[in-house]
């Protein structure tokens, strides 16, 4: 065969093309030689000579096909209202093959002649000059060209029947009366709604849409109502919310089954809205008995299904933050007893991590609930039982870490410290006032370390490195240091020893052992001796307390060394006893119990006199001794000045090793006030600096601005209150750092 | 300088400059400064020639016929730009007198309505406010303004026109403070202007001193608190 273009006889070509057309559309049997002939007829017409026939051809083809659909027509609307789905059915799965054949016969007519005419994308989109003329008829490939006299044909004038034959069926369904024949059918004639314009660059769902869709939306919309009315009048909500969620479910799976994927979020939504969101505020309402009494199943009901409306969750998230918020409450409200802090403490974790889980297991660790839940735990954690007052939590937490690190007879393994210490964190990170955590935190620790009552000082050195996680280097940074004061001390230690024995041989010995903590004041959160000072120093000590300060001087000089004897303790043996004890005292109580060393009774007053102690200090000390029998006392009721203290020489104790407790391991009360004190004044310098920072660098700024800034720079260890930020503004501009711009009452400005 | 609504009387002192000497007669001839100084030494002892005292004060008070704690006392101070409460010096006189035109008694009397009236400007009375908190204060070392003093002026510059003046002066009977700094000095005034008598305006997250905050609250508190007694009185 010659592919060089010829002379053509269209009639007698269309004649003979025709025939085979009309085999292909139908699905008849055509022989491969034929479609070959065929397929080269259709290149000869196209290219004929003198002119080319395509078109000719092209016009034909299209009476051709105008005339077969309405002959199919006819046809399927023979069979009448019932048959009407299955003879349509019938009629396009046959149509839209045979047009898909068809298209690749006439391929050289798509490729060569249709496609060089179509306008290009950019054409659609800017406009040409042929486009322009509103009578232009573009050309379509011929599988588009069916498709198209598909559509006009015979889905225009059966849409109506159609679609409400398709509701109808797919109501079946719905109330489980669809036989399985029917769904094919009524899938395919979906589809076809669909594949009729799957050609086209846009708009391609703009039939299905519009003539379906539409309708079936509305159809489904009414039928959700109608089910959502009759369930409230039956049932309550539990087996509602149970109904609704299998509602959507199936909904949802009858939409993949018949509908294009498109419109499956359509549905759900449509039955979200007419199911769930038409009846959400009596779904409110009992939202708040299903947080009360915790049910468990209905709020992993209720929570997928008021999730999709939009603020849906809101009212949910509300009464959940409450709820938690009573709980936490409740649970420390009654702490009473001697470990307050650790029923503090393991209330709120117990809090915490139940609705944790729960928050994990019915709302799927939704983010709006583990906010919900770390507003309440903070709301818990900071509460205050008057306004007055500060929140007990840092103070709490403080001593609950105390309690964890300190040595003690409760015998817990190494490893459930470590956990329970990781998991005061979790609080930690709830308390608005860190700064004041830090301080009693400080306070403790120092006791800890200078006393050697650290369980490990991993654990310690573990536990500071938790907080600087969680809060930053500014904030331990105190912490650090105490701690590397003790290493440094260990060092210093020995290096004296080591001096001593090289300046004075092997018995440069005083007599005693001698340890000596240098800790830096400005680190550690140490009190001075109580006045009036200077106290004397028992005359054994004295030749080590002065060779330690030449020693230390000699190795740094300008630097000024207290001695916090208070805060001291010594071992002393006891050999004018039965048997000889040891015993652990407090600085003061050794001064006191030294002046036996040359009388057996001595009266307050000559002990105060000769101790430099203020009479109130010694006989706090002397009744410590008194009370643990070392020491008696002449009068019965309370030491006296004129009191005599007599060494008891018939003590006894089954220990032969023990230590007497003290003053100053009693945690006074004041003790607590002095540290809110003292976090107070701190609080005002930084705010007062971060006023100034902030003012230096913005030269102007208005009230309400300069009060953000601040509560954000401070957020991080505390919370201030307003009116302590008013007043640190205040005060700046009485000290002329700021002042008051004169356009504006509430604007600052910086003064340089 | 001009007062707003001149009494003829006042034009026509104000306009004394415009006359013939032969003209003025008794009412006073143009202003020297040599007899304004003279009248000043009137009222200050050999030993300090040049610092009219308290009891020079007191007579000048007297001559001109105004009693010391008279508000326009507080004007004429302020124009002599006075330094503290009680003394006038020798150049603070005379800078004052020569604005005012004054140097004889019935000069300064003439000038006294006109004096008064400063104090309806705002602008000017601003002006006198701020300057009553320096000149008033005792101790010029101390950056605050002793409460009894505080109280005394206040109750001199905005008793008469502030409604909620006698309030105040309760509020701060009772409150802890013992001194006033300039910042709540100035802000009193700005209350005073701004703030509607029923408070609805103020804003209590506002750039107020908390004194005033503080101020408020207890006001509210009295209001109830006095809503509620004559609830009581009503049931019994």
């Amino acid at each position: 065969m010659s592919l060089k273009p010829k002379v053509v006889d269209f009639g007698q070509t269309w004649n003979i093309l025709q025939e085979t057309v009309k085999g292909v559309i139908t699905l008849a049997d055509v022989p491969r030689a034929t479609w070959n002939d065929r397929f080269s007829d259709v290149y000869s017409l196209c290219v004929a000579y003198p002119e080319p026939l395509a078109d000719r051809l092209y016009s034909e083809t299209e009476n051709f096909l105008d005339n077969h659909v309405t002959q199919l027509l006819d046809k399927v609307k023979l069979q009448g209202e019932n048959g009407l789905l299955q003879a349509y059915h019938r009629a396009w799965t046959e149509y839209s093959q045979g047009i898909n054949y068809l298209h690749q016969l006439y391929l050289y007519l798509n490729q060569q002649h249709i496609k060089k005419q179509k306008l290009t994308e950019a054409e659609i989109i800017y406009g040409t000059s042929s486009a322009a003329s509103p009578e232009y008829q573009e050309q379509k490939e011929i599988g588009e060209l069916g498709l198209y006299i598909w559509k006009n044909k015979m889905i225009e004038s059966l849409k109506n029947s159609l679609v409400s034959l398709l509701l109808e069926g797919i109501h079946a369904d719905r109330l489980g009366e669809a036989q399985r024949a029917t769904t094919d059918v009524i899938c395919g004639v979906i589809e076809s709604f669909v594949r009729v314009e799957e050609y086209k660059t846009k708009g391609q769902l703009h039939l299905y849409q519009e003539i379906f869709e539409s309708s079936f939306l509305k159809q489904s919309g009414e039928f959700y109502s109608r089910e959502a009315s009759e369930l409230l009048q039956q049932s309550d909500v539990t087996r509602y919310m149970e109904r609704v969620t299998w509602r959507l479910s199936q909904e949802e799976l009858r939409g993949h089954k018949f509908l294009h994927i498109t419109s499956v979020p359509k549905v759900r939504q449509c039955c979200e809205e007419k199911m769930v969101a038409a009846h959400v505020a009596w779904l409110h309402t009992e939202v708040d008995a299903m947080i009360e009494n915790e049910r468990r199943k209905d709020l992993s009901l209720i929570y997928p299904l008021l999730r999709p409306l939009p603020s849906g969750l809101v009212h949910l998230v509300q009464k959940f933050t409450q709820h938690i918020t009573n709980e936490g409450l409740q649970a420390i409200g009654s702490l009473q007893g001697e470990n307050v802090h650790t029923q503090f403490v393991e209330s709120m974790l117990a809090v915490h991590s139940k609705y944790s889980e729960l928050i994990k297991d019915l709302f799927k660790g939704d983010q709006a609930f583990i906010g919900a839940l770390d507003k309440a735990c903070s709301a818990v954690a900071n509460h205050k039982s008057t306004p007055r007052q500060s929140a007990r939590a840092p103070e709490l937490l403080a001593k609950y870490c105390d309690s964890l690190l300190k040595k003690s007879a409760k015998l817990a393994s190494e490893s459930e410290i470590e956990e329970k210490l990781t998991r005061s964190i979790t609080v930690f990170k709830y308390v608005d006032d860190k700064d004041i955590f830090q301080k009693f935190y400080a306070r403790m620790l120092a006791k800890r370390l200078i006393h050697q009552q650290s369980q490990s000082m991993d654990a310690e050195e573990a536990m500071i490195d938790r907080l600087k996680q969680a809060c930053g280097y500014e904030f331990t940074n105190k912490l650090h240091r105490m701690f590397t004061d003790m290493s440094v001390s260990s060092d210093l230690n020995t290096k004296f020893t080591a001096s001593l024995r090289e300046r004075e041989g092997e018995n440069h010995q005083f007599g005693i052992g001698f340890v000596v903590y240098v800790l830096q004041a400005g680190a550690w959160p140490l009190g001075l001796p109580p006045s009036p000072g200077p106290f004397h120093v028992p005359q054994q000590l004295e030749k080590s307390v002065q060779t330690f300060e030449s020693f230390y001087h000699a190795q740094f000089s300008g630097r000024k060394l207290t001695w916090l004897h208070h805060l001291c303790q010594g071992e002393l043996k006891l050999n004018y006893l039965k048997k000889p004890y040891l015993v652990t005292v407090q600085t003061y109580q050794m001064a006191l119990l030294l002046l036996f060393e040359h009388c057996d009774s001595i009266s307050c007053k000559e002990a105060a006199a000769s101790l430099r102690l203020s009479y109130d200090q010694l006989v706090k000390h002397a009744i410590s001794l008194v009370d643990c029998k070392i020491l008696k006392k002449s009068s019965k009721g309370n030491l006296e000045e004129d009191s005599i203290l007599t060494l008891n020489f018939d003590y006894y104790n089954k220990r032969t090793k023990f230590r007497i407790t003290g003053a100053l391991h009693r945690d006074a009360p004041h003790d607590t006030e002095a540290t809110h004190r003292s976090v107070d004044d701190d609080r005002k310098l930084y705010l007062q600096a971060a006023i100034v920072r902030i003012m230096k660098s913005r030269k102007i700024l208005r009230h309400n601005q300069l009060v953000q800034e601040v509560l954000g720079q401070s957020k991080v260890t505390f919370a201030p209150s307003i009116g302590m930020i008013k007043k640190c503004i205040e005060n700046l501009i009485d000290k002329q750092y700021i002042e008051r711009t004169s356009n504006s009452a509430d604007e600052y400005s910086y003064v340089a | 300088d001009m007062p707003r609504h001149p009494t003829k009387r006042l034009r026509h002192t104000s306009s004394v400059r415009r006359h013939t000497k032969a003209e003025d007669g008794a009412n006073g001839q143009i202003f020297s400064q040599k007899r304004c100084i003279s009248w000043f030494r009137e009222y200050t002892t050999a030993d300090e020639p040049d610092m009219l005292g308290p009891e020079g004060m007191e007579k000048f008070c007297e001559d001109i016929g105004v009693e010391p704690e008279n508000v326009v006392m507080l004007v004429l101070a302020y124009k002599m730009n006075a330094r503290q409460m009680g003394f006038f010096t020798m150049t603070e006189w005379l800078k004052g007198l020569s604005d005012l035109q004054c140097d004889s008694i019935a000069k300064v009397q003439q000038k006294m309505d006109h004096l008064r009236n400063l104090l309806n400007d705002q602008h000017i009375f601003k002006g006198i406010y701020r300057y009553a908190y320096d000149f008033a204060r005792q101790d010029k070392d101390q950056r605050s303004m002793d409460m009894e003093t505080a109280r005394v002026m206040l109750q001199l510059l905005l008793g008469k026109h502030w409604p909620l003046f006698s309030q105040f002066a309760k509020f701060l009977d009772q409150s802890k403070y013992k001194v006033i700094n300039k910042d709540q000095w100035c802000n009193i005034l700005e209350f005073s202007r701004t703030i509607n008598d029923d408070l609805s305006n103020y804003d209590l997250d506002g750039a107020w001193p908390v004194m005033l905050d503080e101020f408020v609250e207890w006001l509210k508190v009295q209001q109830h608190g006095e809503g509620a007694s004559q609830m009581d009185t009503r049931i019994s």
